[in-house]
């Protein structure tokens, strides 16, 4: 280097041949660098533009009011393929077609095919998503927030407390389908349930009956039921949960719990007043996102909560002469249709054709606007709380 | 307060020994300290003097591995360590005021009512207005935020915000005031307020401070207590100390040998 300066006097002058090669290797590495990772935007993309493309024009029609209206208000069910005295192929859901049928007495319509699930709407999943959704995070979160207290502001350091930790971790890394398979195990077999005695399964492990009451504890488990399908999935986030809680309490300033503990503040009283109001943006962000991923999950919901059709909502058809706490507890035991597997039936389990591309495109549509909305929306939060929760 | 009272001891430390799991951070330290005096702790840093004033609240009790090994520290008359003293009725009457200024990040007013909010006996909004204003006054802080007591204490001055935390510690109406190296974050316009504040407060309490500055301590206090290696070295007025210190490690401290 210092040869080719005193050469040529120039300090500025370009590196010769062999330190060219060098760069233009640096050159090639960047750019392979850089194409890798548009890559990936590419993926994404192209997943987003493919669902867009083909799931908007299912939601969003010309005329007012300018939403497919049937496909939030109407439970799926069966698509019918037909042909008019026309001759021309139409499709329509099951329901439709015969108010068309008994609308026009005097027509003729061949039904030439039908396929599930893929006509009506899918309000009958967005609400059991929903419901599902809610179970799991109202027991993901207070148990979640409860251990990162827990492991945050009262555990001390020791070899237990970094066994725990190991098994959060690995929580993290259990693959869902044994999480469903779990779940169907403990909630839908073997939870214990109250039931008469002489209703007693036969699957029950044992029962305890409560004398006087002709009821029984018996561990027969739930069914397959939203309850056991939100324990699931809560199981399956708490991981997820307890991390993000955890991290929000650490970031607290100690300053604030040294203070409010000067201040003759209980080690209770501190972490309610002076911790946890400043974790709570956090901790708000992380189940928000918690939701997302949540909402997607067809594995563990799959053997113990999800049901392919459902011919009513969940609060429809009740027991009008249960007592208030039964149809409570009714409500919580049923079966439900959700999104994710909703998606799968349509997209997995009947036979594909051009007529049902409306009904997974728009499912699938519907669900990834959902999860955007959410995201967006623990992303707009979080920007809102720490602009007034700023230290 | 009746005049025995007066002569009895703030703090009594006696034959005190502390350790941060095997690590023994204070040996045998005995001293007195004077009720509605300053006194300053000084030595080098990790000589212990803040780990001293962390055990005379019993703040020390949040680090797991802390341990009292032997000695008592009595504060006023009462043995801390006795089982039927509960640790936020002993904060209350030993204020502390941290080395970072470290309000809540609420209200200037919420701020101040902190100590009576968590306090067991609930009580009226006038009575809260009033503990309010006094403290801050107390602070000399009243009239620069009276106008601003809905605001955020984040949009305080550093020093402002020192003076509220000092106005939060005093609305508990503590009979001791702990102050950890209270001016270590401030400007030195700042300081001089602090500084000022605390000569008014010793009327009122009795006032330990730990500070790095010699200068502050000869400022600020009656009493100085020099602190190296987890032992007290030498403890006597202000004055004497500086002038006529006894010890040849204080001498060589205060004169700048070693920090």
């Amino acid at each position: 280097m210092a040869n080719h300066q005193q050469e040529t006097g120039n300090p500025f002058a370009a590196p010769p041949r062999q330190e060219d090669r060098r760069a233009s290797r640096e050159r090639v590495l960047t750019l392979a660098f850089r194409l890798l990772t548009y890559a990936i935007l590419a993926c994404a993309l192209s997943i987003f533009l493919g669902v867009v493309m083909r799931g908007a024009p299912v939601i969003f029609q010309a005329e007012a009011p300018f939403i497919n209206t049937d496909f939030f208000t109407r439970l799926p069910e069966t698509l019918v393929v037909y042909e008019d005295d026309q001759g021309e192929v139409r499709k329509l859901s099951a329901t439709r077609f015969e108010e068309m049928r008994s609308a026009n007495p005097g027509r003729r319509f061949s039904i030439v095919d039908s396929y599930s699930y893929s006509g009506g709407g899918i309000l009958g999943p967005l609400v059991g998503t929903a419901l599902l959704i809610a179970i799991c995070m109202a027991i993901s979160l207070s148990v979640g927030i409860a251990s990162a207290i827990y492991l945050s502001e009262y555990s001390s350091k020791g070899r237990f407390m970094s066994t725990v930790r190991l098994a959060i971790l690995n929580l993290a890394g259990v693959p869902s389908i044994v999480f469903g398979l779990f779940g169907l195990g403990l909630f839908c077999l073997a939870a214990p349930n109250l039931v008469p005695v002489d209703q007693i399964a036969d699957r029950s492990l044992f029962s305890v009956p409560i004398p006087l009451t002709g009821a029984a504890v018996s561990f027969e488990g739930w069914g397959a039921c939203m309850l056991a399908g939100g324990c699931t999935l809560a199981i399956m986030i708490l991981p997820v949960i307890i991390t993000a809680a955890e991290e929000s309490l650490r970031a607290v300033p100690q300053g604030f719990r040294e203070a409010s503990l000067a201040l003759g503040a209980t080690r209770w009283q501190t972490i309610r007043k002076s911790v946890l109001p400043y974790a709570f943006p956090g901790m708000l962000t992380a189940s928000i996102l918690g939701i997302t991923r949540v909402a997607g999950e067809t594995a563990p919901i799959m053997f113990t909560a999800a049901v392919a059709h459902k011919d009513k909502l969940p609060w429809i058809g009740q027991d009008p002469d249960s007592s208030w706490a039964g149809r409570f507890l009714d409500f919580f035991f049923q079966s439900v249709q959700a999104l994710p597997y909703h998606i799968y039936t349509v997209a997995a389990k009947i036979p594909q054709s051009e007529y049902n591309k409306d009904m997974q495109y728009g499912s699938v549509f519907v669900f990834m606007a959902l999860v955007f909305f959410f995201a967006a929306l623990s992303i707009w939060l979080r920007a809102r709380i720490r602009r007034r929760l700023h230290w | 307060m009746s005049s025995n009272n007066d002569q009895r001891p703030a703090i009594e430390v006696e034959h005190l020994d502390f350790a941060y799991g095997e690590k023994q951070v204070l040996s045998g330290i005995d001293m007195k300290i004077r009720p509605r005096q300053v006194t300053a702790f000084i030595g080098p840093s990790g000589c212990g003097k803040s780990t001293l004033l962390h055990t005379f609240n019993r703040l020390s009790d949040l680090v797991p591995s802390a341990r009292i090994c032997n000695g008592h520290i009595r504060v006023l008359g009462k043995d801390i360590h006795d089982p039927d003293v509960d640790p936020t009725q002993l904060r209350k009457k030993v204020g502390m005021v941290f080395q970072k200024y470290n309000p809540f990040p609420k209200s200037i007013y919420e701020n101040v009512a902190f100590g009576i909010r968590v306090d067991t006996r609930p009580r009226g909004r006038l009575e809260i207005d009033e503990v309010v204003e006094s403290s801050l006054r107390g602070a000399a802080l009243w009239d620069e935020v009276k106008d601003r007591m809905h605001d955020s204490a984040l949009s305080l001055s550093g020093g402002q915000q020192q003076r509220l935390c000092i106005a939060r510690a005093i609305a508990n109406k503590p009979e001791i005031l702990l102050m950890d190296e209270p001016c270590a974050a401030l400007d030195p316009g700042s300081t001089l307020r602090v500084e000022q504040l605390i000569n008014e407060l010793k009327e009122d309490y009795t006032i330990v401070i730990v500070t790095h500055n010699m200068n502050q301590a000869t400022r600020v206090s009656d009493w100085t207590a020099f602190l190296y290696m987890g032992e007290l070295i030498e403890y006597d007025r202000t004055m004497s100390l500086f002038q006529h210190p006894t010890e040849d490690r204080t001498r060589a401290y205060i004169s700048g040998l070693f920090s």
